[in-house]
């Protein structure tokens, strides 16, 4: 059974993010993203009132349980987009391809520039794609599975919060190459944030999402290793 | 009439929550046979658009919880995101690689993925 507090810090999340979302409606400010302000409203809390994140977790893991079904729902749009998709799969594909294998090795190059040692540019490779598999990835190549958490999180959150008017600044006006922009780039959180202005935009990225999960999880053993070698 | 209507909107919403639930089990169930290849809830997504597509699943028998999930998913990556407050000293001793990466590189990969299709999408 549900604990008072896991409930209290459901509604909590609920209610901060209901707020964020209703600033973000009024004054329609890019940095005034919901997942942004709710995060940032939420840790500043818990750290303030000193509640350790662990007792956060027990209400938060309700909803972060119900991102499986969330996921599964992004399935519709999917299927109501599938007409065009089926025509473009071969291209999406090729497309998809090429972007993954450019995200880990420009995401290790970047890191090392950076000053980051080999692990850690290991663990920062598959940042694009959806958490489960990042993780997945990291730990297969003994890498740092809470970094890639942490950087999934922050790409996804940049790609919610820039990418809208990223995208209009790069002059990608298409809305299937939006989508599929947003889908490669800041996997879910980018989807959930482009579905929002469209439906159409939506469904590419959640198809671009699918596809950079499983081809990065394919290449990413082949690919991260390549890539280190040839900086070390 | 009223009575009709809530009834409507309540079988809408347990079907939709019954095939959802249903597509995430299977998906899980397909994950593990594939060794874990795809998450369950992707196997699960691509499941629901294929039951969609021949017709098996029908869209209204879905359309009310699944539209509802759809437009409030940002939500759930708050506790997620949260829990980056679990690893603030990974965070602290990586921050300039992890601000580079996710604020360069994302826009890189953006940009590629984008004009690479926008180019492909007029060039046919």
């Amino acid at each position: 059974m549900m604990s008072i507090q896991a409930l209290i810090y459901i509604v909590l999340t609920v209610v901060v993010f209901s707020v964020s979302h209703l600033l973000q409606k009024r004054f329609k400010h890019p940095l005034l993203n919901p997942v942004l302000i709710s995060i940032l409203a939420i840790c500043g809390m818990l750290v303030s009132m000193e509640i350790p994140y662990h007792e956060y977790q027990e209400g938060g893991d309700y909803l972060t349980d119900l991102l499986g079904i969330a996921v599964v729902a992004l399935g519709v749009p999917l299927y109501q987009q599938s007409k065009d998709i089926r025509r473009e799969l071969p291209g999406v594909f090729l497309i998809i391809t090429i972007s993954s294998c450019f995200a880990l090795s420009n995401t290790i190059f970047l890191a090392t520039l950076a000053g980051a040692s080999s692990e850690v540019a290991l663990s920062l490779a598959p940042k694009s794609v959806t958490t489960p598999i990042a993780v997945m990835i990291t730990s297969s190549l003994n890498g740092i599975p809470a970094l890639s958490a942490i950087a999934v999180i922050f790409t996804g959150i940049m790609g919610a919060v820039f990418g809208i008017p990223l995208l209009s600044l790069m002059r990608i006006t298409s809305p299937k190459a939006r989508g599929i922009a947003m889908g490669a780039a800041s996997h879910a959180i980018g989807t959930a944030r482009i579905t929002q202005s469209s439906l159409q935009e939506g469904a590419y990225s959640a198809l671009a999402l699918v596809l950079s999960a499983s081809i990065s999880a394919l290449l990413a053993p082949i690919v991260i290793p390549t890539v280190l070698g040839w900086l070390s | 009439m009223k009575i009709a209507f809530v009834c409507q909107r309540v079988a809408a919403w347990l079907s939709s929550a019954f095939i959802l639930m249903a597509c995430l089990w299977a998906g899980e169930f397909f994950s593990v046979l594939l060794n874990h290849l795809l998450p369950g809830s992707i196997l699960g997504m691509l499941l629901l658009a294929g039951l969609l597509a021949s017709g098996l699943v029908r869209l209204s028998w879905v359309e009310a919880g699944a539209g509802f999930l759809v437009r409030w998913m940002s939500l759930l990556f708050v506790p997620v995101g949260v829990g980056v407050l679990d690893h603030l000293d990974l965070l602290a001793d990586n921050l300039f690689a992890i601000v580079i990466t996710c604020i360069v590189g994302t826009t890189m990969i953006m940009a590629l993925a984008g004009w690479l299709f926008q180019w492909l999408e007029r060039k046919s």
